[in-house]
């Protein structure tokens, strides 16, 4: 599990998260939504242990984050961040091996295991025929596929996404989400990921955190969190809702 | 070229090249007399011009080559700027500075040596502590400073060119476009450059995250900051090396890791080794070629690293897509 307790986060001159205390199991998918600078990605970074906290603690599996050496946060934590240099020297293939570096043995390259790893993770994302061009050839959306592919190869229990649907097309959106919560509900993964569109969070997401301005938090089931009167508060307008449950979705209102 | 084909030719080059610049000097000597010179311990001439002068000097320049290639390859990723250099940083300024300043009191080579040590290490921990803060690198202050500290270098070692009488002038030019002819003790080099290779390679896969990025290759389990603290410390041991080995030769540095990553090898795992054969190669061709195209005069040895390394790096740009 990977947990926090009475977490305070800061980023020079703001308060952005106060006694916030979050318990991530696996098999559980997470959202979190929240304004601009509300934090959310200062979040997900401290729970990867990227972020030092203004107060409270943060542990996984029982033992503080801070305990643990870089090398066995990479086996067990997957991040995907929110931006990334653009800039790599080799080939898409290369790109997604470096997912296994934590695991790594060997001084003298990638053992069969972490090649067939990597494989898989460039058919899920529909890589395969792209594994050989350089990575810096990539249009946005492919470039963000294989940054996933990447965080798939390093096969971690815990996968924390920022914003992991940018620059994808809407098909290729639906492919992530489906894959990332079959990995959380078949494959005992635990996913956290900041999202900006309600309707995936509605459909996909088990619990969902709400991060205001100011420090506040609002954290629950998907289904008793996701209200208009939540929504509006959160994002400070007017909103419509059309469905209920896993099919809501919410517009905002014209006024 | 495939990676493993372009090892084996770099493997057969390098010695090659050591031995072509064993034949060529003021004493013509033929393959056979330097191959039963180098092989047996008859006493004569051609051994004694072997071992005592040319292979001292070759060696030398192969491993100046070898330390210069690996320290611009480690700068380049620590930077993460393509333009990095072994003098990026300052260290050269500072041996510059110190070695200058040594002949122009007329102190002994040993003593231009000691003093060239001192000025680097001078600049290292000056370089060091202005770019730490907070237990972090930044690496952005970290170019800034050694940018700033070669500049006052720069003017430093104008001004000592200045205050020079002229007899000494040309020793000081020598130094500054790099000498070979006083690499004499290369045991302490050698041993270096073998334990920065034994590091380089068992740290590659490293040096390939964090080209990502520092926060990515925290996330891919590298431990950024003493990552960055033993490439800072392990380039700027090759560099005072090379610089004491032979003065401050440009352009191996810059050239010989993009040449290799035009050549198609970027992965740290195969570049570093690479671009250690490479960069030793080079130089010894450039230095057996200073010492012999203008005999019995001698080119300063940057000059030939320029001549020989700008064409090979433009020819590679044009053809690369």
């Amino acid at each position: 599990m990977l947990s926090c307790a009475n977490l305070h986060l800061r980023y020079p001159g703001k308060l952005l998260c106060r006694d916030l205390s979050l318990e991530i199991t696996p098999g559980k998918c997470w959202g979190i939504l929240g304004q601009n600078g509300s934090g959310k990605t200062t979040l997900l970074q401290a729970l990867s242990g990227l972020h030092e906290p203004a107060g409270g603690s943060i542990a996984l599996e029982g033992r503080l984050l801070s305990s643990y050496t870089r090398r066995q946060l990479g086996q067990t934590l997957g991040v995907l961040l929110q931006e990334e240099d653009s800039w790599f020297w080799g080939s898409v293939l290369e790109y997604v091996l470096l997912g296994r570096h934590p695991h790594v043995a060997s001084l003298f390259g990638w053992t069969a295991k972490d090649e067939e790893l990597a494989w898989q993770a460039l058919q899920k994302m529909e890589l395969t025929e792209l594994a050989q061009r350089q990575m810096n050839s990539l249009s946005g959306g492919e470039r963000q596929r294989a940054r996933l592919a990447q965080l798939l190869t390093q096969d971690a229990v815990y996968l924390l996404l920022d914003e992991p649907l940018q620059h994808l097309d809407l098909r290729h959106q639906l492919q992530t989400m489906n894959l990332l919560c079959e990995l959380a509900a078949k494959r005992g993964k635990a996913v956290l990921m900041v999202l900006h569109d309600m309707l995936w969070v509605a459909r996909y997401c088990d619990q969902v955190l709400l991060l205001h301005d100011q420090g506040h938090a609002v954290c629950g089931a998907a289904a008793a969190v996701l209200t208009r009167e939540n929504l509006e508060a959160l994002y400070q307008c007017g909103l419509r809702q059309y469905g209920a449950g896993q099919d809501a979705h919410f517009i905002p209102s014209a006024d | 070229m495939p990676r493993l084909l372009l090892l084996a030719v770099l493997l057969i080059v390098a010695p090659l090249t050591l031995f072509a610049s064993l034949l060529y000097g003021s004493l013509d000597l033929t393959a056979s007399q330097v191959f039963k010179a180098l092989l047996t311990n008859t006493p004569g001439i051609e051994h004694e011009v072997i071992w005592q002068l040319r292979m001292p000097r070759s060696a030398g320049a192969f491993i100046c080559g070898a330390l210069l290639a690996l320290s611009g390859t480690y700068l380049q990723v620590l930077l993460r700027n393509p333009l990095a250099d072994p003098y990026i940083l300052g260290i050269s300024g500072g041996a510059a500075v110190g070695a200058l300043s040594a002949i122009l009191l007329g102190l002994g080579w040993g003593m231009v040596n000691f003093s060239a040590l001192l000025g680097a290490l001078a600049a290292i921990t000056l370089v060091f502590g202005l770019s730490i803060r907070s237990g972090s690198w930044n690496v952005h202050r970290l170019l800034l400073t050694g940018v700033v500290l070669s500049a006052g270098c720069s003017a430093l070692i104008s001004l000592l060119l200045v205050l020079a009488p002229v007899p000494e002038l040309r020793g000081m030019l020598f130094w500054l476009m790099g000498d070979l002819s006083h690499a004499e003790n290369i045991l302490p080099a050698l041993a270096l450059l073998l334990l920065l290779m034994a590091l380089s390679q068992w740290q590659a896969g490293s040096l390939n995250v964090l080209s990502l990025g520092q926060l990515k290759a925290k996330t891919l389990g590298v431990a950024v900051l003493p990552l960055q603290t033993g490439i800072y410390f392990c380039a700027a041991l090759a560099t005072v090396c090379a610089v004491m080995l032979g003065g401050t030769i440009g352009f191996v540095g810059l050239l010989i890791p993009h040449l290799v990553r035009l050549l198609g090898v970027a992965d740290h795992r195969w570049l570093l080794p690479m671009a250690i054969l490479l960069g030793g190669s080079f130089l010894t061709t450039a230095d057996a070629l200073s010492r012999t195209l203008w005999a019995p005069n001698q080119l300063p040895v940057g000059v030939l690293t320029a001549l020989l390394g700008v064409p090979a790096m433009l020819l590679l740009l044009s053809r690369k897509r």
